[in-house]
């Protein structure tokens, strides 16, 4: 039951393509690209802190801190989840395809434009964008402000604008999707944790991205129709520059309430994903199904009231910063349930030690060391010392770069055989992950320890300011040298990607005896998924070890065994 | 395999919430202007600098244009005759115009978009709201031909409607 026939060109077949799975694999291949980008970007932070002897100007040093956090958030790991999303989500429920093939298309093209738009940035006279991911004016309001807010920012807010279509776009597909595309059986509490995460995610990239639409064009007005919504008079250089009397406070409201509620967007779905690949390397269910899904819930709807934690040293009237610090505590609770049932789930368990596993495992230790720097940063007193310096940039890379990079690469690892039919090699895997995973942690937990110290954020060279002395600042150039190694040992993730995709192993269907409906499918699966009928489902999705039955596993496609399980019958 | 597409109740069904899921994204939209509107209003009434400028007649006329666009819209939509829907559209147009006369009223009488922020928000939020009024032109078109998808268009046309109501509301009743 497919809207559209098999392609049958190379060009349908592999670039306009309507099928979910190429899509999917387009996005990914598209972020690893970007990922390039952005990682070379890290590098040349790093060793401009390192071993500054000058080599970029401070406004270049902005523009590259500001390119590489955007093109993280917004055009790598925000991607790789549409392509893992895409790739899953139909396979999961156990639909032919997506609700909207052509809009999944556009989406992603319409990515790709927004990509170019985003790095043609740099090519601007002026420069990229330099004011930070969160663009707050005045300093991105006008270039006798900073050259990177001439046309480099003009730039950053076209292709923003386009990436929050595409990603809308994208949300429309996954919601309408995961409510109405489901196969027989699988009711809401028989998805895949995965699909959870995805859900959640996207009703709240739906709701959080129009205030920054709204922010965004506001913006664009201040910046070329000469109104001034966020611009004030300002000083600069013994110079008044008159640019009215807006609210800039009022531009950092609208961007936190898509800033905050966007790191949900981008971790949920990375920690919901663990729970399949310790089911699966474990062979026990995920504990706490349901309880974790109520927390995701609770943490969902939340996380849409706490944005103003990143505002409390604005100037913003101290009761309200109460409020948003109390607010930030309550939602650790639902989120320390998750955690709670990620170490439960492999609590005394033998575990098979493939590397899918070996970057979950990762995962909810990088989970633990966010979450605690967390409470630090909620907590409106300590983050009056906190604000500004690299304890932040440690506690969000743990979190949003940390976390979703493991989990991806975890997720990655355990469906690639999915994906190409082909495995990726063991070795290979298992070195990339000794290479990444610890480097990673060690770089932004160190940075830690610099921002208890007071290193200040966003500094070019830290070096010139005194009251970064004393910062910890001779750990600046072991960092350094940890987050080379972190990026590099990329390479061997990337052939181990390419080469695999062409001649690995043969895997077969399902060669982690897994328990859900993707493993049904050949690998990779043909056009439409699933062959004349579509799979029924019949139980839970992670039905290992199932009790009274002599069976490792019981598939959610699998008919019932001799002995009844308790959950057996079948809701239309 | 067989090439049917997708079962036409489940269709509907995805229907229904895309446009669900769309009427959620615009109120949004318009919550964070009304937001930043209220913001605006509060700190400059502090500075005693709030200034709100008379707005054009003609925006009165265009509301009641919009209103009977709809009523037209909604006997379509349970009538299915497709004049109607042509009549609705038309007048729909007329109402883009009407704005664009607005907007040159506006202008004669020296009230430029960076003139005050009431203006800035005037202009703006009628922007804004005119861009999305276009765009559901584009769909009531394809709904003369496409009867099934036609009820959703004209819920997201009396959608828009309310949300017009919504933006006179937040420029003159706040
Ligand atoms: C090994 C990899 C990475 C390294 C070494 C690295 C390094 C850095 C450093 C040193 C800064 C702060 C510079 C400064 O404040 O002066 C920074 C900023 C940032 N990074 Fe990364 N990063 C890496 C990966 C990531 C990932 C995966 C993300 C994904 C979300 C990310 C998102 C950001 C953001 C949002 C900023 C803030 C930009 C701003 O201040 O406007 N980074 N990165
Ligand atoms: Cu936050």
């Amino acid at each position: 039951m497919l809207d559209h026939p098999a392609p049958k060109g190379f060009l349908s077949r592999y670039v306009f393509s309507l099928d979910h799975k190429v899509i999917g694999i387009q996005y990914i291949v598209g972020a690893i690209v970007m990922g390039l980008v952005a990682a070379y970007l890290a590098l040349l932070i790093r060793t401009q802190l390192a071993w500054s002897g000058a080599i970029q100007q401070p406004e270049d040093y902005l523009a590259i801190v500001t390119m590489h956090g955007t093109l993280m958030v917004f055009f790598v790991v925000s991607p790789l989840l549409s392509g893992l999303g895409n790739y899953l989500i139909p396979l999961h429920i156990g639909a032919r395809d997506m609700a909207y093939p052509l809009l999944n298309m556009l989406s992603f093209w319409i990515y790709v434009l927004a990509s170019v738009i985003m790095l043609a940035s740099f090519l601007m006279p002026g420069g990229a964008a330099a004011g930070g991911w969160t663009a707050y004016p005045p300093l991105s309001g006008s270039e006798s402000f900073l050259p990177g807010s001439g046309w480099g920012q003009t730039l950053w807010i076209l292709g923003m604008a386009l990436f929050i279509t595409s990603f809308t776009m994208g949300g429309l597909n996954f919601l309408t999707t995961i409510l109405n595309m489901r196969t027989k059986g699988m009711t809401l509490f028989r998805m895949p944790l995965t699909v959870w995460g995805f859900l959640v995610a996207t009703v709240l990239a739906l709701l959080a991205f129009p205030p920054l639409t709204a922010a965004a064009l506001m913006l664009l007005f201040d910046r070329h129709g000469g109104t001034s919504f966020f611009m004030v008079d300002a000083v600069i250089n013994d110079q008044l520059i008159a640019m009215g009397d807006g609210t800039p406070l009022l531009f950092q409201h609208l961007f936190w309430f898509l800033g905050h509620p966007e790191v949900y967007v981008i971790v949920l779905p990375c920690i919901c994903l663990l729970f399949e690949v310790l089911a699966a390397f474990t062979r026990r269910p995920a504990f706490g199904y349901r309880p974790s899904i109520y927390a995701l819930l609770c943490v969902g709807l939340l996380s849409m009231i706490v944005w103003g934690h990143h505002m409390f040293v604005t100037g913003m009237n101290p009761w309200v910063g109460k409020y948003f610090s109390i607010a930030t505590v309550i939602i650790t609770a639902p989120f320390a349930v998750i955690g709670v049932n990620l170490v439960a789930s492999v609590w005394r368990a033998r575990l098979r030690l493939a590397t899918p596993m070996l970057f979950a495992l990762a995962t909810i230790s990088a989970i633990g060391f966010g979450g605690v720097g967390g409470l630090f940063l909620g907590t409106m007193t300590s983050d009056i010392y906190f604000h500004d310096t690299y304890f932040v940039v440690g506690h969000f890379h743990l979190m949003i770069g940390t976390v979703t990079m493991l989990s991806i690469m975890a997720a990655i690892y355990f469906w690639f055989p999915k994906m190409f039919g082909k495995m990726m090699s063991e070795k290979l895997g298992k070195l990339h992950f000794w290479l990444t995973a610890p480097s990673m942690m060690a770089v932004f937990i160190l940075m830690h320890m610099q921002g208890l110290g007071g290193m200040v954020r966003r500094t070019y060279d830290t070096s010139v300011y005194t009251y970064n002395e004393g910062a910890n600042s001779s750990l600046t150039t072991p960092i350094t040298i940890l987050a080379m190694i972190a990026v590099g040992a990329q390479a061997i993730f990337l052939w181990n990607f390419f080469y695999s995709a062409f001649k690995g192993q043969p895997s077969g269907r399902n060669p982690w005896e897994a328990s859900t409906l993707e493993w049904e499918a050949p690998s990779p699966p043909p056009h439409g998924n699933f062959g004349d009928e579509l799979p029924i489902v019949h139980r839970g999705p992670y039905e290992y070890s199932p009790e009274g039955v002599d069976q490792d596993v019981l598939p959610q496609a699998a008919p019932d065994p001799d002995v009844a399980s308790t959950d057996t019958e079948i809701p239309e | 395999m067989s090439t049917t597409g997708i079962a036409a109740p489940v269709r509907a069904q995805n229907r229904r919430v895309l446009v669900a899921a769309l009427v959620a994204t615009v109120v949004m939209l318009f919550t964070a202007f009304a937001a930043a509107y209220l913001e605006h209003q509060g700190a400059a009434r502090a500075a005693n600098k709030w200034s709100p400028v008379a707005l054009p007649g003609v925006v009165w006329i265009n509301t009641a244009i919009l209103a009977f666009s709809s009523v037209l819209a909604e006997v379509f939509r349970q009538s299915r005759r497709r004049g109607l829907l042509w009549g609705a559209m038309g007048l729909g147009l007329v109402f883009l115009g009407g704005q664009v006369f607005a907007w040159l009223e506006l202008r004669r009488s020296g009230v430029y978009l960076p003139t005050n922020s009431y203006a800035s928000f005037f202009y703006i939020l009628t922007i804004v709201h005119a861009a999305h009024i276009a765009l559901a032109l584009v769909a009531l078109a394809t709904a003369a031909r496409r009867p099934r998808i036609a009820s959703l268009c004209v819920g997201f046309w009396h959608f828009l409607g309310v949300v017009w109501i919504y933006v006179l509301f937040i420029l003159k009743g706040l």
